[in-house]
């Protein structure tokens, strides 16, 4: 993806930048309102993550400009304002989608890539990831020839982690998709429901679908990667 | 600033200023209106009692010359003599009995109540027939008098103008022709009456003048002396000098009143203000922990050549205490948050019912795998106004609170109803108990009791949630109960108000199909 970073803060910039690249997306990143809007009018990117607080000029009206001249790049407004009024008026405003500092990266990445995809969104019947299938239709799930009785909840997780397949997914990512709830206490209720379904699909298996990855969250593979 | 020509546009200058000042000041004002209503009151008697005695003075005079007219005309009744006869003996030369009434009348006049009486005796045309010594000529001629009414004129004697009080008979007759009999006497001496009241009542303006102002100056001062009192108290008050407290003069009137909700206010703030400073203090205390690992960590990291595997490990460390921070940080934002301004604002329709099903879903997976029984009761469609984000932390915190303090076998029961206007959620569990030393505690900021080291050594709460619900419960203008008994479990108590049944036509079926199967269900998948 082609993105435009609008950050004025050089660490969070530049960790943006690299992070960015990392995950082979092009980045271009500025630190202030008015540059970020000139590029923003003047090239086509695939999205922009736009700074709410910047020293120029103030995040909303970045928005503002590019909108009222037509500009529809979906525009991911990061905040430091986690206050539910901040975060009312960041999506009034036009933004497509915001998160708030501090955030994990994967988060951010896969929010990106939702954002992209809502555009040309092809909603699929079945997902497929190696041997694992689910059917949306039947609401059926099986690994290779093994049929796999999942709860409602169980389903609703592994469909999540199927859709982001080879990505890190974090667990605040999944309690706010599976439960709508941004629960952020000590235990980890989501850890147990990964469990519970790590049970259902990988026991009895030599390879291991759902890693745990230290710090973040987890991810669906369909084989290791063989770098580590 | 002001341009200051001369001593005299300085001295009215200030002049004005002090009017001005006087103008705002509620003493001042008192002072004013106090002497204002005592000099209305006081002229107004005076010239009750002026006006009072007036009439009584002339209505004394009216009925002697009532009086006076009604025996002159029996006497001129009785006389058997003619108009001419009566000028004559006016003369001195008329016939006896005609010149007997004169000098009786003559008499009459030397000896009479009022100085100065006169008594005159008319023909049909007003020609003077007779008239005593000291009549006086009226200057101002009444046409219209009307018969036996007296009435005010002025009259000449000699030189000598003074007010007269006058009264005609003009039915008499004097053998069969009409005759006219007039009596009057000055009234001079009712103007002098009045005149000595008029003098004395100055004498007492005079003394209000002075009394009154001085009087309402005693009197504001002493109603205003409390006012003062409190504004200088309140005056020297400072966020952290909030110890001195209004004076309460027991007299239980409206400024004691005053002081006392002055008072207690000020013991909310200062209570506000001193849970505001500690909540600082430890917050700042507590993110020290996260930070102080998130340095060594990292020191430790780039002091030396590790290989990637330490990296990672010691890098995973740091997000760790990152998520430490960042949940201390949103706690922190959430406890700001929850002042009710903000909760009323953003108020709409929450469906407790599906929210708290959701949340016990949430927490099945864990109280299953300590082997935890979860039960629910919750009725459905129980609604209630607020805000649903912090409702579930709510609901989120009671739960796990539950679930980590009840050993493995026991049962954690989450119950959700209405009773009359409230909705009640219930967490009950089978666990140890809060210990007595701890419970006033409980929703005390940053409280942990020594119960959540024993069991919970890897994870340990920042000590925010039962005073994050608290907040967000008293937000919604409702209530949290504890219930406990050491050994036997502890029971958490949400009473909010406005339950209502969010239940719609359209889904009755639904919900009442739900209803039947959700009664009380074990919620593990």
């Amino acid at each position: 993806m082609d993105l435009l970073v609008i950050e004025d803060e050089a660490v969070l910039g530049k960790a943006l930048q690299r992070g960015l690249s990392d995950c082979h997306h092009e980045c271009t990143w500025v630190r202030n309102g008015k540059k970020g809007l000139d590029l923003g009018l003047s090239q086509r990117f695939d999205a922009i993550i736009l700074d709410l607080l910047l020293p120029d000029m103030e995040g909303i009206e970045v928005l503002d400009s590019l909108r009222t001249r037509g500009v529809q790049t979906p525009v991911l407004v990061l905040t430091a304002l986690g206050s539910v009024e901040s975060r009312v008026r960041g999506l009034r405003s036009g933004a497509d989608d915001y998160l708030v500092k501090p955030f994990a990266f994967p988060e951010l990445t896969a929010r990106l890539e939702a954002l992209s995809r809502r555009s040309n969104f092809r909603p699929s019947m079945t997902h497929t990831v190696g041997p694992l299938t689910l059917d949306m239709t039947t609401r059926r799930a099986s690994r290779g020839e093994r049929e796999i009785e999942l709860s409602p909840t169980e389903f609703t997780v592994l469909e999540y982690l199927m859709r982001f397949a080879g990505q890190v997914v974090t667990r605040k990512m999944l309690s706010q998709h599976v439960w709508d709830d941004d629960w952020d206490g000590t235990t980890n209720v989501i850890d147990v429901h990964i469990n519970r379904l790590r049970n259902k699909i990988d026991r009895g298996f030599d390879v291991a679908l759902i890693q745990t990855v230290r710090g973040h969250g987890y991810v669906l593979r369909a084989a290791e990667p063989s770098a580590l | 600033m002001i341009p200051m020509a001369s001593p005299f546009s300085e001295r009215l200058f200030k002049l004005a200023h002090l009017a001005r000042l006087a103008s705002k000041s509620l003493r001042a004002r008192l002072m004013i209106w106090n002497v204002f209503l005592v000099l209305v009151t006081a002229l107004a008697c005076f010239l009750g009692v002026r006006e009072g005695l007036r009439q009584a003075l002339v209505g004394g005079m009216d009925s002697v010359l009532t009086a006076d007219i009604r025996e002159i005309g029996l006497d001129v009744a009785e006389l058997h003599a003619t108009a001419a006869d009566l000028r004559s003996a006016a003369k001195g030369q008329g016939f006896a009995q005609a010149t007997q009434l004169l000098n009786a009348l003559n008499r009459k006049e030397s000896v009479h109540e009022h100085n100065g009486w006169f008594v005159e005796l008319l023909d049909a045309d007003e020609k003077r027939l007779w008239a005593s010594d000291l009549t006086p000529e009226l200057l101002t001629v009444e046409r219209s008098r009307r018969d036996m009414a007296p009435v005010s004129l002025n009259g000449r004697l000699g030189v000598v103008d003074s007010p007269y009080r006058v009264l005609e008979n003009r039915q008499a007759t004097l053998q069969g022709r009409p005759l006219r009999i007039r009596v009057g006497a000055p009234m001079d001496f009712v103007d002098r009456d009045i005149a000595s009241i008029d003098r004395i009542a100055i004498r007492g303006v005079v003394l209000l003048l002075v009394a009154a102002p001085l009087l309402g100056y005693w009197l504001a001062r002493r109603a205003i002396r409390p006012l003062s009192d409190i504004i200088e108290t309140t005056a020297r008050l400072r966020p952290n000098r909030m110890e001195e407290r209004l004076a309460i003069r027991q007299t239980d009137d409206e400024l004691d009143r005053l002081s006392a909700t002055v008072n207690e206010f000020l013991d909310r703030i200062a209570v506000y203000l001193s849970q505001s400073n500690n909540l600082l203090a430890n917050s700042a205390h507590e993110l020290r922990t996260p930070l102080a690992a998130i340095r060594s960590s990292i020191e430790v990291a780039i002091g030396g050549h590790r290989t990637p595997q330490e990296y990672q490990e010691l890098l995973s460390e740091v997000i760790g205490e990152c998520a430490s921070l960042e949940r201390l940080v949103n706690q922190l934002l959430l406890l700001a948050e929850t002042d009710s301004e903000l909760i009323r604002a953003h108020s709409e329709q929450v469906d407790l019912s599906g929210l708290v099903e959701r949340c016990a879903e949430m927490f099945s997976a864990v109280a299953e795998a300590q082997q935890i029984e979860l039960v629910t009761a919750v009725v459905p469609h129980v609604s209630v106004m607020g805000f649903g984000n912090h409702l579930r932390q709510v609901v989120n915190n009671l739960l796990d609170n539950a679930i980590k303090f009840t050993e493995p076998g026991g049962t954690v029961r989450v119950s959700l109803f209405r009773e009359g206007s409230s909705s009640i959620l219930r967490v009950a569990d089978t666990g140890s108990g809060i210990p007595a030393a701890d419970l006033p505690h409980i929703f005390e900021r940053f409280f942990r009791g020594d119960r959540s080291r024993q069991r919970i050594e890897q994870t340990t709460g920042t000590g925010l949630g039962l005073s994050i619900c608290q907040a967000i419960v008293a937000a919604h203008r409702g209530r949290i109960f504890v219930e406990t008994r050491e050994g036997s479990g502890t029971t958490m108590t949400v009473q909010l108000p406005g339950a209502f049944d969010a239940q719609t036509p359209r889904d009755a079926a639904a919900a009442s199909e739900r209803g039947a199967a959700m009664a009380t269900t074990r919620s593990d998948n």
